[in-house]
């Protein structure tokens, strides 16, 4: 026998999924309709005539494909740098005892707590000082997104790689270097792919940061259009004057596809990676 | 002394590079605004060059001025209203709803919760946008039912980026709370289902209890996330109409990259820090009494 209460919670579950699909499935409809029924004073909630138009204006004009790129190389740089970084620096925090190690975990803890966005200013004047030194690393280049965004993904990822390491029992260690493995070997060929769950849900997050900054591209790109990401990009849509809201649609759609892929891909991982972070 | 310089070459190589780029910048920028908001710095100009010490004027400037009062207060507003009561909210119940559900439902309410998650916060400023605008869906949704609708970004300007925020939120909140309660041992719930225990009674004295910790560090990570939002804010209203939505994020920004103001701007960064910081004590806090 099914009580009431348990529909009740089911119907509620639903209805709140519905509402929050709304805007998406608004995003994806506005994209495809053709531009006669976007600007319609009685806008429909379907269309009997999808079109790629949007797609193809976007895609077409205004370098949507470079800023595209842009966004790309950045997030897998992140993701492939912060991946091999913090699985060295989670392994050494929770196989070696060593002076300082606390104050090193203190240090990511703390680091987990900031704001990073209280940071933008100083993270200027320190790009801009790179810059100086290394002209790759500075303001308005690539090279200088990717290190904030690879400093900013670390403190995460390492607590939650240490899980996953911690996790791995000791004696299989002593057994690959009774098997004569050397410690490398050991890391790369045993470890490496044991923790591969960790690494896939630190590297969603990280991608996900990197692939959606806003604010440090803002702020660090400013002179080298050609360096701008997919963000920014978008908001030069966005102009109140003559709002084209077909091609901002279909610009915002073909930039969620890529994170949607991603997640979806490691859903699962993620899930249990997050419960075993959040509970540390 | 030999064994010490051994075990030195064996922790720092691979912590290196982790602690290189902490240090750099994360140490070093929070350093550098405790000592930048006691100066003059300016983005242009001879107080570019040589920047001079001012000591507390910054702060006396900062807490006088009628601005920063009302953008600490409405910050502190929409971490409230989006993350610890929205977001936390929103998210505990989803999970509660779905606990024990058919894996069909599950799959589908968490794919699309998930889904507004990822959402870059661009894009979902734009369709948040085109929801609450003058020619918006929600006005068209009251105009059928044959009430007045509005401008929603000008009338309730902070309630629609608290909308915003819940909506695009709510997911992180649900994820972890899943997990939490599908860890809570089951003859815990049925033992006080069998004493007559209604659901909330269930919920609020067996459950809670048991997932505290949990609650608390996730109300702690959403606070933290929630208080540094700025593109969602920047898109959808810019801090308008008339600074209503105007955050410490969007001020600091305002006054370091528009009016040049770094020593000032890094002052008002100071205090989203220490805002930071006084949120995670308490919930800190909370966690030490009454284990």
């Amino acid at each position: 026998m099914k009580r009431p209460g348990r529909t009740l919670a089911e119907v509620l579950a639903v209805l709140a999924a519905a509402a929050i699909a709304f805007p998406l499935y608004w995003m994806v409809l506005s994209a495809l309709k053709p531009e006669s029924e976007v600007i319609s004073s009685d806008p429909k909630p379907w269309t009997l005539q999808p079109s790629l138009d949007n797609f193809t204006r976007v895609l077409t004009t205004q370098g949507f494909g470079r800023y595209f790129l842009n966004s790309v190389l950045v997030a897998l740089v992140v993701v492939a740098l912060s991946l091999l970084i913090s699985f060295l620096a989670a392994t050494a925090l929770t196989r070696l005892r060593f002076r300082g190690r606390t104050l090193l975990l203190v240090m990511l803890l703390v680091a987990q707590m900031v704001p990073v966005e209280a940071l933008t200013i100083p993270m200027f004047f320190l790009m801009r000082s790179v810059g100086d030194a290394v002209p790759a690393f500075g303001l308005n280049q690539l090279g200088g997104l990717v290190l904030v965004h690879l400093a900013f993904s670390l403190p995460f990822a390492i607590w939650m790689l240490r899980g996953f390491v911690a996790a791995v029992p000791v004696e299989l260690e002593e057994a690959a270097t009774l098997d004569g493995a050397s410690r490398q070997r050991f890391l790369w060929q045993v470890l490496f792919p044991l923790v591969a769950p960790g690494l896939v849900a630190t590297s969603v997050l990280s991608f996900i940061h990197a692939w959606n900054d806003f604010l440090f591209a803002k702020t660090f790109i400013i002179s080298a259009s050609e360096n701008q990401t997919l963000p920014l990009a978008l908001l030069a849509f966005f102009k109140p004057d003559q709002n084209d809201w077909g091609a901002i649609m279909a610009g915002s759609t073909l930039m969620t596809v890529p994170v949607l892929v991603f997640f979806v891909l490691v859903q699962r991982r993620l899930v249990s990676g997050l419960a075993g972070a959040v509970k540390g | 002394m030999a064994r010490n310089g051994k075990r030195v070459l064996a922790w720092l190589p691979p912590m290196a590079p982790s602690v290189v780029l902490l240090g750099l910048f994360v140490v070093g920028p929070i350093a550098w605004c405790l000592y930048a908001a006691f100066t003059n710095t300016a983005l242009t100009g001879i107080a570019a060059r040589r920047p001079q010490f001012v000591g507390l004027d910054n702060f006396k400037n900062l807490f006088t001025s009628a601005d920063v009062g009302a953008s600490l207060w409405l910050t502190v507003l929409f971490v409230l209203g989006s993350a610890v009561v929205g977001q936390n909210g929103a998210g505990m119940l989803l999970a509660v709803f779905m606990q024990r559900r058919s894996r069909v439902l599950r799959g589908i309410v968490g794919t699309i919760v998930v889904a507004a998650w990822v959402l870059p916060e661009v894009v979902a400023a734009f369709a948040v946008y085109a929801f609450l605008n003058t020619n918006g869906t929600l006005n068209e949704v009251l105009g059928a039912l044959g009430l007045g609708g509005q401008n929603w970004l000008y009338t309730a300007p902070l309630f629609a980026v608290v909308l915003a925020n819940i909506w695009r939120g709510t997911a992180f909140s649900m994820l972890v709370y899943q997990a939490a309660l599908s860890e809570v041992p089951s003859d815990l719930t049925e033992a006080a289902e069998v004493d007559g225990a209604g659901p909330v009674r269930r919920f609020w004295h067996v459950v809670l209890p048991v997932i505290r910790r949990t609650v608390v560090t996730n109300l702690m990570l959403i606070t933290l996330q929630t208080l540094g939002v700025f593109a969602l804010i920047f898109v959808l209203t810019a801090g308008g109409p008339d600074n209503k939505t105007r955050t410490l994020p969007l001020l600091m920004y305002e006054q370091a990259f528009k009016f040049g103001q770094i020593g000032y701007g890094t002052a008002i960064a100071v205090v989203l820090l220490a805002l930071g910081a006084v949120f995670s004590l308490v919930y800190i806090r909370s966690l030490k009494t009454e284990v």
